[in-house]
């Protein structure tokens, strides 16, 4: 396979909506040298074995395809919206479940009022901090926050794993949460 | 807005995917109610997706993408359409009652309280139930252990000097005595995700324990 240089996110965003507004199978292939291989390291990294890790991507990617037309780049980036098909791929195909979810954008969901729309915080702003998040996590959070997203594993779980206290566990994840958050509501620090 | 939502790990552990499905429930249940929790969700989401990015890209089977591109004009399956909404039933619980609250076949239990048994395939060692309780019925206290999630949908109960209402989550702790009151002003119904057959740990899971011994 030949090894693709990085796309940058807000490239990604374009290639998606290219292949809603015109279904270009040019712009398909490369979402598709993109993530396809990600979204396998995803679902492998999740205990799949290869012939499912390679189906499921497919289907992914199918879905990618076919609810191209439906991505807004207003609400969510290009990765964070195949992660979230790839996730929900993987309980419908692979934990044969399935996923409850509040449907966006319907009008019976109790809308925010304290935030008006002009001062939500852009994707692409939310992105960025998500990934300054990441880094500056300390190791033994970050460790925990892989856990619960690549091992589908409890906090009491990750206590059998690792030998820690279950108090410990939580006390760490409780840390993790709140630093995310704290970012993810603009206070870097 | 809800002032009592679910716990960290559980909304976590639904944006990674890992949740069981009867807990997902709650979750859906509780985001449709609660733009708070909606906004966390886009992070945790934004959380996967740069994990996603940061992961090695593995080997695709060589046929893989011309396999890929064969199915492309595949018919895609029906989409099954959204759940009537309900006044009580947010549309993704709405969808696994199957029908509106007013025609949710309630089973007696006594002393003013009712259940009704959600099915859900493939999910043993949880019990899922809507639980409606009468205006101001207190609830006998025992002690308990195990994992409960509670979701008011209508009415509201008090528990430990907390006021739950419509949205509201309530998580077990398995150290603390619950005796909880249905709040005068109505009758409660909750969802309840209960770990074990026949553990019940909640602010109502010692009522139910008292009725099934
Ligand atoms: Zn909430």
């Amino acid at each position: 396979m030949q090894r693709q240089a990085p796309v940058a996110p807000g490239e990604l965003d374009a290639l998606v909506v290219t292949v809603g507004r015109t279904r270009d199978r040019e712009a398909f292939v490369a979402l598709y040298r993109h993530f396809a291989p990600r979204v396998k390291a995803y679902l492998l990294r999740l205990g799949a074995d290869d012939t499912t890790a390679e189906e499921a991507t497919q289907e992914t990617m199918l879905a990618v395809w076919r609810r191209a037309d439906s991505f807004d780049p207003s609400q969510a980036g290009a990765s964070t919206w195949v992660f979230t098909i790839a996730r929900n791929r993987r309980i419908d195909l692979i934990r044969r479940e399935r996923r409850p979810e509040a449907e966006e954008g319907s009008a019976e969901l109790i809308p925010d009022p304290a935030v008006p729309a002009d001062q939500k915080i852009a994707v692409e702003e939310r992105d960025r901090r998500v990934r300054v998040a990441l880094e500056v996590l300390p190791r033994e959070q970050a460790a925990l926050i892989e856990m619960a997203y690549y091992q589908d594993l409890t906090q009491t779980a990750i206590a059998e794993k690792t030998g820690l206290p279950l108090g410990t566990v939580k006390s760490r994840f409780r840390l993790a949460f709140a630093r995310l958050k704290r970012v993810l509501d603009g206070d870097m620090s | 807005m809800s002032r009592h939502h679910p716990p960290e790990d559980v909304l976590m552990a639904y944006a990674a995917g890992s949740l069981p499905e009867p807990h997902s429930l709650v979750v859906a249940t509780h985001l449709s109610l609660c733009p708070a929790c909606r906004q966390t969700m886009t992070g945790l989401d934004a959380l996967g997706g740069a994990m996603l990015d940061d992961l090695s890209p593995t080997l695709m089977e060589a046929d893989s993408l011309d396999r890929l591109m064969a199915r492309l004009e595949e018919p895609a399956p029906p989409k099954a359409p959204p759940a009537p909404t309900d006044s009580v039933l947010p549309s993704p619980l709405r969808a696994y009652v199957g029908r509106g609250i007013e025609n949710v076949a309630w089973k007696k239990l006594g002393r003013g309280i009712e259940e009704f048994r959600l099915p859900i395939p493939n999910t043993d060692g949880y019990t899922t139930r809507l639980v409606r309780v009468a205006a101001g019925r207190d609830i006998p206290s025992h002690s308990h252990d195990g994992d409960e999630l509670t979701l008011v949908l209508a009415g509201g109960f008090t528990d430990g000097g907390e006021n739950y209402r419509r949205g509201d989550v309530a998580g077990a702790d398995p150290t603390v005595h619950h005796t909880p009151v249905a709040d005068a002003d109505g009758v409660c119904i909750c969802l309840i995700v209960t770990e074990g057959k026949l553990r019940f740990s909640g602010p109502f899971g010692p009522l139910l324990s008292y009725f099934r011994g």
